[in-house]
């Protein structure tokens, strides 16, 4: 089975934020809550990098370790569901993460968590029916039953996001690596800008 | 006769003994060339590197050393800590809940309901000495009876649940299966997060009416190198409360005032406080719950059982004088002098 993963290219993002406004409008995410997000290292300095990050779907999760009532599985495509049926809102799986990928509404009293949301890899909720209406209100599209890849990756401008079976996407980045120099020195920043 | 044989084995020995030191020092000498042989590569690795200078910094992995190292940069995301793209804090804490915590108050709550199984079995319960007298003295107040069974149900009900929360994946997901567990999970969480709030007020309304007579004093000394008569013996001496009793107060005054605090910043999320300072709570809240959980079995046991008698106390809030006299023999004498 495939294994499907996330690869952000740093040479490559140039933070124009488009898969978070992708994921936003494909998944329907409410105000708020923020599956994807673009940070960037040394803004405005030399050696700016961008990196657009989400839940990186672990192999062996640490969310799924702490999970006080197991709401998650991974798919046999290696993606990392959880149930929001099951979810208390404990805000375990927060604490564990160390991409800061689990999210929580916050719209009851005292800003008790609500279900914790994340990114579903566009392959819906793990319960639901495939690309039901109650799986898009609850969890977002579903583009992997489709036979479609995370809209996140598939829209990125400059391909620097890439998703897919992590064998091929490590190929594509080993690819892009040797055609640009095995050495730092000869590509990135400082040889296009001499800094 | 007898000498030539005494230097036959005098010069024995010191050829054995000649023959052991040179098979020590050939070891020694064998040492060392093993550890100084592979010196001269180091050396000439260090002037390899040195030649090529340029390539000592590789800017790439500087950059990702950093992401790793928890490094924040900037973002359009308004969430907290969101400009940190990998922070390793969540991994240490797994590890202390699933693997210390979880496994080591396990063993602490069946350590601590063993022991007392087996010193029920073979000492019994500590029985009233000689007949009722059928005189009453008054040993705790309404207010103190109230106050008392508040903290002890909120307490005990905020256990059970917070029991489940930690244990109830290992232990009742088998017995229920998943989803039958979920819905028992949310309930005791939405329970845990609202009695605290009781919880807390009742501790502090208990805590301080009963400082003054849970003071430390002379005798409490005696009555702890006695274990409050334990292991047989005659029974210590003690004033209103024992040192057990003065002991069991302060570790849930201590214990509690963790528990609520750490309580109150876990059960409020909004407040601002960052992901390190709930892993730490959270920490704190675990640990201190545990402890007291496995302490108050000793203290219920007491309470109930494993004193006849002390259960009355804390129900009518009158304990019979003969009781007294053998529990807390100064402060029944302070009553009969008052009297």
């Amino acid at each position: 089975m495939a294994r499907m993963k996330f690869l952000c290219d740093a040479e490559r993002c140039i933070e124009c934020n488009g898969c978070i406004t992708a994921c936003k409008n494909e998944n329907d995410v409410p105000w708020g809550i923020n599956r994807r997000r673009v940070v960037t290292l040394k803004d405005g300095e030399p050696g700016e990098k961008s990196i657009s990050v989400a839940c990186m779907h672990c192999t062996d999760a640490p969310c799924q370790a702490v999970c006080p009532v197991d709401c998650f599985s991974t798919t046999p495509d290696g993606v990392v569901l959880h149930n929001k049926d099951m979810c208390i809102g404990c805000g375990y799986c927060f604490y564990a993460c160390p991409f800061g990928a689990p999210q929580f509404p916050q719209n009851e009293a005292f800003g008790v968590r609500g279900k914790m949301d994340k990114c579903t890899y566009c392959a819906g909720g793990p319960e639901t029916a495939d690309g039901s209406a109650e799986e898009q209100q609850k969890y977002g599209s579903n583009r992997l039953a489709e036979g479609k890849l995370p809209l996140c990756a598939e829209m990125c401008a400059t391909k620097a996001l890439l998703a897919g079976d992590s064998d091929q996407i490590s190929q594509t980045y080993t690819a892009r690596i040797l055609q640009r120099g095995g050495r730092p020195q000869t590509w990135g920043w400082s040889s296009a800008y001499g800094e | 006769m007898l000498n030539s044989d005494t230097k036959t084995a005098v010069s024995e020995v010191n050829r054995r003994r000649k023959r052991n030191r040179r098979i020590m020092w050939t070891f020694v000498a064998m040492w060392l060339m093993v550890v100084l042989a592979p010196i001269p590569g180091y050396f000439m690795t260090t002037e390899t590197v040195q030649a090529k200078g340029e390539f000592t910094e590789n800017p790439r992995s500087n950059y990702w050393g950093e992401v790793r190292n928890a490094a924040s940069g900037y973002t359009t995301d308004r969430g907290l800590e969101a400009g940190i793209l990998v922070d390793d804090a969540g991994e240490n804490w797994r590890v202390l809940r699933n693997d210390t915590i979880l496994p080591y108050g396990a063993w602490l709550l069946a350590f601590v309901i063993v022991a007392i199984g087996a010193y029920f079995m073979f000492a019994g319960p500590m029985k009233i000495e000689g007949k009722l007298s059928g005189i009453k003295i008054k040993r705790w107040n309404l207010y103190d009876i109230c106050i008392h069974w508040i903290v002890a149900v909120t307490f005990f009900v905020m256990s059970i649940s917070g029991l489940i929360l930690l244990y109830g994946r290992a232990v009742l997901i088998p017995l229920f299966g998943r989803e039958g567990f979920a819905g028992l999970a949310m309930l005791c969480k939405d329970v845990h997060n609202l009695l605290g709030i009781p919880f807390s007020v009742a501790l502090l309304m208990m805590i301080l009416p009963w400082l003054k007579d849970n003071v430390f004093r002379s005798e409490d000394a005696e009555w702890l190198s006695q274990a409050g008569g334990m292991f047989g013996g005659k029974h210590p001496s003690s004033g209103k409360n024992n040192a057990g009793e003065k002991m069991w107060f302060w570790l849930l005054t201590i214990g509690g005032t963790v528990l609520v605090v750490s309580g109150f910043v876990l059960v409020m999320p909004n407040l601002e406080q960052l992901r390190g300072t709930m892993i730490t709570m959270h920490i704190l809240h675990s640990v201190s719950g545990l402890i007291l959980i496995a302490v108050s079995i000793g203290h219920s046991y007491m309470g109930s059982v494993g004193i006849e008698g002390a259960f009355d106390g804390m129900v009518s809030g009158e304990v019979d004088a003969v009781w007294a006299k053998q529990h807390h023999d100064l402060w029944y004498s302070d009553k009969m002098l008052k009297k």
